[in-house]
Formats: C-alpha cells, structure tokens, sequence
C-alpha cells in the first residue's frame, strides 16, 4: 500500500512538472503583454518593467527561472492585478471561499443525486422517474451560466430572499444561490449514473439472493444494491470534486463571489503570467490528489480492487 | 418412497400451477398445468432442457417472480398453508426461514462487497432479530463447518472473490440452510460447476438432506445429477410437466419420449459402454406460439396425427408414476379393450 502510494506520488509530481511547462510554453504563446493598457506607457516604462519581471530574456530562459524558483516553493509575486503581491498569499486567500461553496454544492448534489437516482430506478417507468430523467437531462445540458442567472433573475434583489452581490451581506443566504447553481450540474450527473448503476445493481443475481434470503426492500435496494452502484458514481466524483471546490469561475462571475476560480480567468485576461502558473499549478495539484483520495476510498467501497496490481 | 413417509403429510402440494409473462408481443406461458406433492423428507428433481419453466417454477413458490412474470392459475400449498395468498410482509417473512433457494452461479449470487460472514449472519438476522451479532456469528461459522468448508474465521472475513466457485456455492448452502428451513430449492447448483467440484456438492447436499430431513427440489437439466440425489422425478417439456415418477421408474421404464430421448442423451458413468449419445434432434418449442396438442409433436418420432390437435391427458402408468402421451392413451384404451374381450 505504502509503495503504492508512493508511485502515486511520484507520478503525481511527474504530471505536474508536465501540466506546469506545457502551461508555461503555451502562455507565453498568448500575444499580449501584461503592461499594455488603454493608457499606453511608453516603451521606455515597459521596458523597465519587463527587465524588472524578467521578461526582457528569452522564454526557455525564463522558464528555466520559474522553474528553479518553483522547486524552492516560490511561486513569485503577481505583475499585474495586486502588483508585488506574492501569488501563494493570494491562492491561501481566495481559496477558501471557492472550496467552502464547492464543498457544500458537492455534497447536496451527491446526496441528494443519489437519491434521486435510486428513486428514479426503483420506480422505473413510472411517472416519478420520467420527470426525475427530464429534470437531469435538462440539467446536465444547461451551461452552469444559464442556471445561475436563470436563479439571480428569479430568486435575487429588492423583496426576494437571496442578495444579489455576495460581498453585499455576512448572511448564510449569499451561499444558497452559489451553492444550488454550483452543484446542479454535478447532481443531474450524479442522478443519472445512480439510476443507470441502480438498474444494473438490481438486476444482478445477488440481489436475487438477497430477495431469497428473506430481506425486506429497505434493505436490499440501500445495502445490496446502493453499495455495488456507488461505484461507478465514485470514479466520477474524484475530478468532479476538485472542479468544483476550485471554483466554477462562472458562477463565481455571476454572484460576484471573490473566489480563486474568478481571479484565475481575471488573471488570464491580464495576462500576469505568475498568478496563471501559480494558480494552474495548483489547481493541476489540488485535482490529482483527489483522485488519488478518490482511488484509495474505492478500495473500501470494492474490495476486489487491487491497488497494487493497476499501473 | 418407503411406507413410513407416506403417512406423513405433505410438505408440498403443487396442484395445476399456471405461470404467464405478459410480454408485447403475447402471453409467454412460462408453465403451464404443473402438480406435485413433495413430503417432508423426500426429494424431487425437476427435469428439462433450458427454458422449460424449471426455474419459474420454483420462483412461483418462492415468490420471487419478476414482473411482467405472474401466477395467472393452480394452487402451491406449504404445511397446509395456501403461499400465494401471504401477502408481501409475509412472504418476505416466508422467505429463507421456511424454504430457501439457491442458484446456479455461485460466482454472481453472492454480493461482491460484503464479507461471507456479513451475507450469512445477515441472513439469520433477517429472520430472528434478537438474536446477538456475536451469537449470529458463531452460527454462521457453524454452518460454514456443516458444509465443509475450513478456517471459517477467516473465511467469515473473506470476499466471495476470495474464493473457488465450489466453496462459494457450499458458502450459498450455508446460508441457505441458516435458519433451517423445511425446503430448499436448489436451481441447477452444481451446472456452473467443473465436473468434481459438482459431485462434491451433490454429496454435501445429500449428507445434509439425511442430516436435516429437509425437503429438496432439486432443478437440473442432467438426468444424471438425477439419479444420484432424487426419490422421485418431474419432466418438464415447454412449461408443461410432461412425466412424473420414482426416479427408478423414470430411469428403467420411462413412459414420455422426451424422457427417453433425455436418457438416450445422457453420458453414462459405465465406461465401458460405448453407445454413441444421441441427442434429441430439432428446436425447443417457441413459448411464444406453442403448438397445439402436445408440445414434444414437432420433435418426437412416434407423433401421431391426434397429438398436433390435442394435448394429451395424463395416463397412470404406474404408483405414482404419471405421462401425458397419446401413445400411453391408446395403450390404456387397448389394455381395456383386452380386459373387456378376455
Ligand atoms: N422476463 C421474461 N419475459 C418473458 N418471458 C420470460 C421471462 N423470463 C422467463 N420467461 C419465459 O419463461 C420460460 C421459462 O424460463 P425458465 O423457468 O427460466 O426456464 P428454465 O429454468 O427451465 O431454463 C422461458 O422460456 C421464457 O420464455
Ligand atoms: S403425445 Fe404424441 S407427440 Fe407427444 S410425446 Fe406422445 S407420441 Fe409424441
Ligand atoms: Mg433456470
């Protein structure tokens, strides 16, 4: 198991420096410079700035720098948004905000797609399920935006119940609407794929011997059947998870939520190239930890999972 | 069987069971006119190629017919008690503490993610709540002693995936007969089975059978496996029990041509008789458009022109032992006749 985990972590190491130069390369490929602006400085100041940022050498020079830095846990100083802020400082900062409504949207959609998945398969055919498989597919082919401004439109403002800027209230009510529009993606998902494992788990001889057995349904659709169809809904959960504890930047865009995944596409556009290796670097990390979290709880779940034998 | 056990009553009575499934494109009639009485103790074999009914059969008196499969006729009476009037509770109830079943694939009817001990104490709890985990526990392993099965700690912490398929299917016994229950259904337990492993289980089976006195209904296609466990023996053809008899009779004067076609197919153990096996020729009967009459006429070489339009009714041909053949018909009728002329 140890040494499993430890090829993990090399590979893990391994994806990373990949994910971080391929990002690097491609970044640089992006014409644009982070200090053209509308007022356009002159050369000389631009100049200066790029000598003083390094990004007066060449790229695979430049490169080998972030490197270097980034093995010595440096992730350097934003150029562009907060000037000279140091790109950690802002990750330890914004994150939190984006892992908090990730984490509570992950975890409605995973209880409640769950159940409505077992719902849906129990009642199969019946009208509870038709209208469960209408809802799910409409949610899993709206785009996140839609849902989100279709719930600010409906639900946000003067005389209804939720504030339209997040910033605008302490209350518990500003992560409602982040959260329900965050995580209805991912339930619809999640409903779905526990319908379609359900059906399959059900059919399966066990559950015939279950029934023989004297078991009442209770017990034969959430012990015999729920276990067995869980996993299929787990490999999708791993990157799920990280996707949606990083922050749907569209959602984060919509309510104005000052979070990690809003400044990352901030980032982008103003091209402050430490912010964008920092924060991919650590979004690439964030999301193969949890898979491999996610692959070790599937041996608890499937015990004829062997770790040791897969690659 | 012997004198003794016909006085008892019966544990069994399967009197013209109709099993229908109402698929889109028409009735399937699954079975159609089954009757038997099984006493405690005794042990019968349903017999007939794949398809036949066998397994609906058994799962009529189980309850555990899947829709759109329904009872649609007859009668299935248990220690006196009428099994298709329980309701759902009492079925769940009925269910593995007054008759068990076991199936034919041992590598899928356990549940892959739960331990053995868990599956089996699961079992006895269903049916006895107070009874202690610990307790439960040391019942289990008992069982899994009873069939033969060694190091049971260890085994009660085993993954079915853990083991061979014979000692996953003697780990299904086990549960099976937890909370000693007065019947076992046994569908085709030892066909997904290599040849050993087989007579090893139909040897455990019938150790326990004399050890527990349970009653068996033993479901295979092989009349083989027949003859080694069975008293007496049910010949299904396309839903319909064709013969029913002692197995000595079924096997030394079978009165169906379907079940001599059944013998003349079936590998003898002697070896030194090197009879070519010969199968029965032509195609099962399409349940979905049965013919008229008998169901064997389109594959049976003595077919005459009266079984293509009428089923025929059963002949005793013997104690106990039934056909339902036109040939038996016309031999009765002579048999009669000469009666009458001497
Ligand atoms: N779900 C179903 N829908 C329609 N017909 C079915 C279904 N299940 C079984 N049957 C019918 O019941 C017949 C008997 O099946 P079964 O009892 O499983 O046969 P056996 O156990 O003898 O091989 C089959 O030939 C098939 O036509
Ligand atoms: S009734 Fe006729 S067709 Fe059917 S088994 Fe007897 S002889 Fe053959
Ligand atoms: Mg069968």
């Amino acid at each position: 198991m140890a040494k499993y985990i430890l090829k993990r972590v090399l590979m893990a190491l391994l994806t990373i420096f990949a994910i971080a130069s391929l990002t690097f390369f491609l970044m640089k490929a992006i014409p644009g410079n982070p200090f053209l602006s509308e007022k356009n400085p002159p050369q000389s100041v631009i100049d200066n700035l790029n000598a003083k940022y390094g990004l007066d050498k060449s790229v695979p020079e430049q490169y080998v720098m972030y490197m270097n830095n980034l093995i010595h846990g440096d992730l350097g100083v934003s150029i562009k948004t907060q000037k000279n802020y140091p790109v950690a400082r802002i990750i330890t900062e914004m994150f939190p905000t984006s892992a908090k409504i990730g984490a509570i949207a992950i975890s409605w959609a995973v209880i409640v797609g769950v159940l409505l998945g077992c719902i849906s398969a129990y009642y199969r055919g019946k009208a509870a399920d038709s209208a469960l498989r209408v809802v799910s597919t409409l949610g899993i082919s709206m785009p996140g935006f839609v849902v989100a401004t279709l719930l600010l439109l409906l639900l946000c403002g003067d005389g209804k119940p939720f504030p339209v800027l997040f910033t605008s209230t302490t209350s518990w009510r500003r992560y409602v609407l982040p959260c329900l529009a965050l995580g209805f993606y991912p339930m619809c998902y999640i409903a779905r794929q526990t319908r379609t494992s359900m059906l399959d788990a059900l059919g399966q001889e066990y559950i015939k011997t279950a029934r023989a057995k004297g078991l009442n349904t209770k017990r034969i659709v959430l012990k015999h059947a729920l276990r067995n169809a869980f996993i299929p809904v787990l490999t999708y959960l791993g990157p799920q998870i990280a996707f949606t504890l990083t922050g749907g930047f569209v959602v984060e865009k919509v309510f104005s939520i000052p979070g990690l995944g809003r400044y990352f596409v901030q980032a982008i556009t103003n091209r402050d190239y430490p912010v964008i290796m920092g924060t991919t670097i650590f979004l690439a990390s964030f999301v193969i930890i949890m898979n491999l979290i996610v692959d070790l709880l599937y041996k608890v779940v499937d015990p004829r999972i062997d770790l040791t034998k897969e690659g | 069987m012997s004198e003794h056990t016909e006085q008892k009553e019966n544990l069994l009575e399967v009197r013209d069971l109709h099993v229908s499934f109402f698929t889109p494109a028409g009735e399937v009639k699954a079975v159609s006119g089954i009757s038997y009485d099984l006493k405690y103790d005794e042990v019968m074999g349903i017999v007939g190629e794949s398809g036949s009914g066998k397994s609906q059969e058994a799962y009529a008196i189980m309850g555990l017919l899947q829709s759109p499969g329904k009872v649609i006729g007859g009668s299935i009476t248990f220690e006196g008690e009428d099994v298709l009037s329980k309701s759902r509770t009492e079925m769940t109830a009925f269910r593995g503490s007054r008759a068990a079943m076991i199936f034919q694939n041992p590598m899928t009817s356990l549940n892959p993610v739960y331990t053995i001990g868990n599956q089996l104490i699961e079992a006895l709890r269903a049916h006895d709540k107070s009874i202690s985990k610990e307790e439960a526990g040391k019942r289990a392993m008992e069982m899994l002693t009873m069939v033969g099965i060694n190091n049971v700690q260890q085994r009660m912490k085993q993954y079915p995936h853990e083991l061979s398929g014979g000692m996953r299917q003697r780990v299904m016994i086990a549960m099976g007969l937890i909370c000693h229950p007065k019947l076992l259904i046994a569908d085709e337990p030892t066909t997904a089975l290599d040849v050993t492993i087989q007579a090893q289980i139909l040897e455990l089976m019938k150790s326990l059978q004399k050890q527990t006195h349970m009653g068996i209904i033993f479901i295979t296609h092989n009349l083989g496996v027949v003859a080694e466990i069975c008293d007496k023996v049910c010949v299904m053809y396309a839903g319909k029990m064709v013969e029913q008899g002692p197995v000595d009779d079924i096997f030394y004067s079978p009165a169906h041509p379907y079940t001599e076609g059944l013998l003349r197919s079936m590998p003898r153990v002697d070896a030194d008789s090197h009879e070519r096996l010969i199968p029965i020729e032509g195609t099962p009967v399409d349940m979905l458009n049965p013919p008229e009459g008998c169901p064997f006429a389109p594959r049976c070489p003595y077919a005459m022109k009266v079984c293509l339009q009428k089923m025929p009714p059963y002949v005793d041909v013997g104690e106990d032992h039934r056909s339902a053949c036109w040939l038996r018909v016309q031999e009765a009728l002579e048999k009669k006749e000469g009666k009458n002329d001497g």
